[in-house]
């Protein structure tokens, strides 16, 4: 059986658009102030971040992402 | 016609009686969504079937449309945009509005486009639906919260397997202000057209969204690489490290000066909008002329503080973090930090837009900027059109100062100019419809009404709508689009600068070529231009067709060309010609509309100060005047085949535009 994967989040093209957040079937992705990135934005932008406890591994804010920032991998 | 599929849309609608308590998910026919898109065109075409001419838009007859865009959900940024539709109780003609936050995508993650409610409820309700449910609740534990509180409350209840998204009105519309909007997203708000009155009329207090299902795109792929693109251009964009909020009103002055309105490439505002968001126009707009000040009779030097209290940069100080609508890549929104403000008793608010900061500041000459980021919340949490309710304040100080009512009127408040406790203290009775508030709640027609035809000079309104904060007298194209437009007094059509911007010349054959254009001064009527302000509409129409955001319609169309995504989304191959007819289509039956309920577009007029009657004696428009914007109407009227002296639609046009047989279409 293949190992369960989760979305790895690239936080260098990512928008901080909801897309993903709004993808996920079971909200386990919030733009959250945890998921400030320091060294990637001076703006202020959120970026999201995935409960891994909750996750699925569906793949649909993969599948969502329109700047293909998210790629699924298997849990270490 | 074509009877083309659109592969990004959902192909159904929801119809919700609520005098039945009745629900029917119908299908809507292809052909409907080739020829007008989704969002504001599928809202036109089911509105002007369905409404009757005499329906009384706080009635049970009237329609209220909440609808997404053609391209939300497909991967294309900035289309995250929901529009509401609806018979509008402000003008009595056609309404709409729009908003961001992320209520548009979970319209189609419930497997519909739009949802139409008709009649109205007995008691207060609220619709909730996902992917299996669908149906109506009692509302009677919400109904007398705000919006804010009622959706997070909302929220937290129906909260099963996904998060759900909540549209909902706050307290001005169960009161049926007819300034009221519908809010999301903790204080964004469809606010323009009175529609949240109409939601209220009907005892709807929310719509609840929990679905999931997946939004089709039909080239996926293709729309991830224009994405891509878009996504770094506008990643990319940066203003230098320093701190220039404070020279932004000398650009105004600069601007202000300049007697031209430059051809600019659009995406440069890009860097601005994701630093400072619409506010950076504050200041700018009172040192230039853009920025409406004193009820639209005074200028920049009737508010001296005006640059440094509205300097962009003492509001990015208060930023808790920045504000993305769905799908956008630019973040013009905020959320502001305002624990400290001298008035407020809430701790965060939505950063407030530009209209907001002028229409509660330079418009009432008030430069008590706690006083505005409280009223913003106050408002947002009403769900209060802050551009209207800001334009009824300012005539209501005017009648005050000039002796048309006294405080024996005014419940005691001593309405002056830039007095900011009474200010702060009519907003709240407005917001009540309390006393003074409640001959004020519903617009400065209605007052007009109220408190007598000798203060109609002071009530500066289009048909009803209160005008935005744009000036006719810096950019003409601003002030035509103001009445030009089946629902008047909008601000996000079209100004010469954004004309521009937008290069239209290069999406269709017909649009005039970018140029200088003079400012200040009349527009000579010439079918050149009326060609301008066609363009523009078609080109504004076609994007609320998509759900996109006027700053995507700003970058223009060499940094995002529209006919590229929507070909990506829908699996159609069409050029912007055939796409610039949709929008046409969308704004003739958008006027069909207002024709059917006995609305004389020639009574749409700019009020005679707005035109420079009398003119201003100080400022960037001292002296400016535009007598000429009757011809000017007429020719745009032509210009779309209607009839230049009436501006009813010709049958030829209706013919050519196939809008006849589109009508005879039904939901099955």
């Amino acid at each position: 059986m293949a190992a369960k994967q989760y979305p790895v989040i690239n936080f260098e093209p990512c928008l901080s658009c909801q897309v993903c957040s709004d993808a996920c079937p079971i909200s386990c992705i919030e733009l959250t102030l945890n998921g400030k990135v320091a060294g990637f934005d001076k703006w202020n932008n959120f970026f999201p971040v995935v409960d891994k406890a909750k996750c699925t591994g569906c793949g649909r804010c993969c599948d969502a992402c329109p700047v293909e920032a998210i790629r699924m991998e298997a849990a270490s | 016609m074509g009877g083309v599929f659109m592969k990004s849309c959902m192909g159904y609608i929801l119809e919700v009686d609520l005098t039945k308590g009745e629900i029917k998910r119908t299908k809507v026919p292809d052909e409907v969504y080739y020829n007008v898109l989704s969002g504001k065109g599928l809202g036109v075409w089911y509105c002007l079937k369905n409404i009757p001419a005499d329906a009384d838009p706080l009635g049970p007859d009237n329609v209220l449309g909440i609808l997404s865009g053609a391209l939300t959900g497909t991967g294309a940024l900035l289309t995250g945009r929901w529009m509401l539709v609806g018979k509008s109780p402000l003008t009595g003609g056609w309404g709409d509005a729009n908003c961001g936050g992320t209520f548009s995508p979970a319209i189609k993650h419930c497997g519909v486009d739009g949802i139409f409610f008709k009649g109205i409820s007995e008691k207060p309700v609220y619709l909730y639906m996902d992917n299996k449910t669908c149906e109506l609740r009692d509302a009677s534990a919400y109904w007398g919260l705000d919006a804010v509180e009622a959706e997070e409350k909302l929220t937290a209840d129906n909260y099963t397997i996904k998060k759900p998204v909540v549209a909902v009105i706050g307290t001005a519309g169960e009161k049926k202000s007819l300034m009221a909007g519908v809010v999301n997203a903790g204080g964004r708000i469809a606010a323009r057209s009175g529609l949240g009155a109409v939601m209220g009329s009907k005892n709807l207090k929310a719509v609840v969204l929990a679905g999931n299902k997946p939004i089709p795109c039909a080239d996926k792929q293709a729309m991830k690489e224009l994405s891509k693109t878009l996504g770094a251009k506008i990643k990319g964009a940066s203003v230098p490290d320093l701190p220039i909020g404070r020279l932004i009103g000398l650009g105004g002055y600069a601007m202000g000066m300049a007697p031209f309105n430059f051809p600019l490439d659009g995406s440069m505002a890009n860097m601005l909008l994701k630093t400072w968001g619409t506010p950076m126009n504050t200041p700018m707009g009172s040192t230039s002329g853009d920025a409406p000040v004193k009820n639209w009779a005074g200028s920049r030097k009737d508010i001296p503080n005006a640059t440094k209290t509205f300097n962009p940069d003492v509001l990015m100080k208060k930023e808790y973090r920045k504000y993305h609508c769905y799908s956008c890549a630019l973040g013009c929104g905020s959320i502001l930090d305002i624990r400290g403000n001298k008035y407020s008793k809430y701790d965060y608010t939505h950063k407030p837009e530009y209209e907001t900061l002028n229409q509660l500041g330079n418009l009432l000459l008030n430069d008590d900027l706690d006083s505005i980021l409280y009223m913003n919340e106050l408002l947002n949490r009403a769900g209060l059109d802050s551009i209207s309710v800001g334009g009824t304040i300012a005539y209501a100080i005017e009648c005050f100062e000039n002796g048309l009512i006294d405080e024996s009127v005014t419940d005691g408040l001593h309405l002056t100019w830039g007095n900011t406790y009474a200010i702060l203290a009519l907003c709240q009775k407005i917001i009540d419809r309390e006393g003074f508030g409640d001959i004020l709640a519903d617009g400065t027609r209605k007052a007009v009404e109220r408190l007598g035809p000798e203060t109609a000079q002071y009530a500066i309104n289009v048909a009803g709508q209160e005008l935005p904060a744009h000036d006719p007298r810096n950019d003409t194209s601003v002030g035509l689009h103001y009445m030009l437009e089946p629902a008047p007094g909008k601000h996000t059509i079209a100004m010469d600068l954004m004309y521009n911007a937008m290069s239209l010349c290069d999406f269709v054959s017909w649009a005039p070529p970018v140029k200088v254009h003079h400012k200040r001064e009349d527009r000579e009527a010439t079918e050149q231009n009326a060609l301008m302000t066609k363009a523009n509409t078609c080109y504004s129409q076609l994007m609320d067709g998509m759900g996109a955001c006027l700053y995507l319609e700003m970058m223009g169309v060499h940094t995002s060309h529209p006919a590229e995504h929507i070909n990506a989304a829908s699996g159609w191959n069409r050029d912007g010609e055939d796409y610039m007819r949709i929008g046409e289509r969308i704004q003739t039956m958008r006027q069909q509309f207002n024709v059917k309920h006995g609305i004389n577009p020639t009574d749409f007029k700019l009020p005679p100060r707005v035109l420079g009657f009398p003119p201003l004696k100080e400022g960037a428009l001292k002296g400016v005047q535009l007598p000429n914007t009757d011809k000017q109407k007429s020719l745009h009227w032509k210009a779309f085949g209607w009839d230049p002296d009436t501006g009813v639609p010709l049958p030829e046009t209706l013919e050519k535009l196939g809008i006849n047989e589109l009508l005879e279409l039904e939901v099955s």
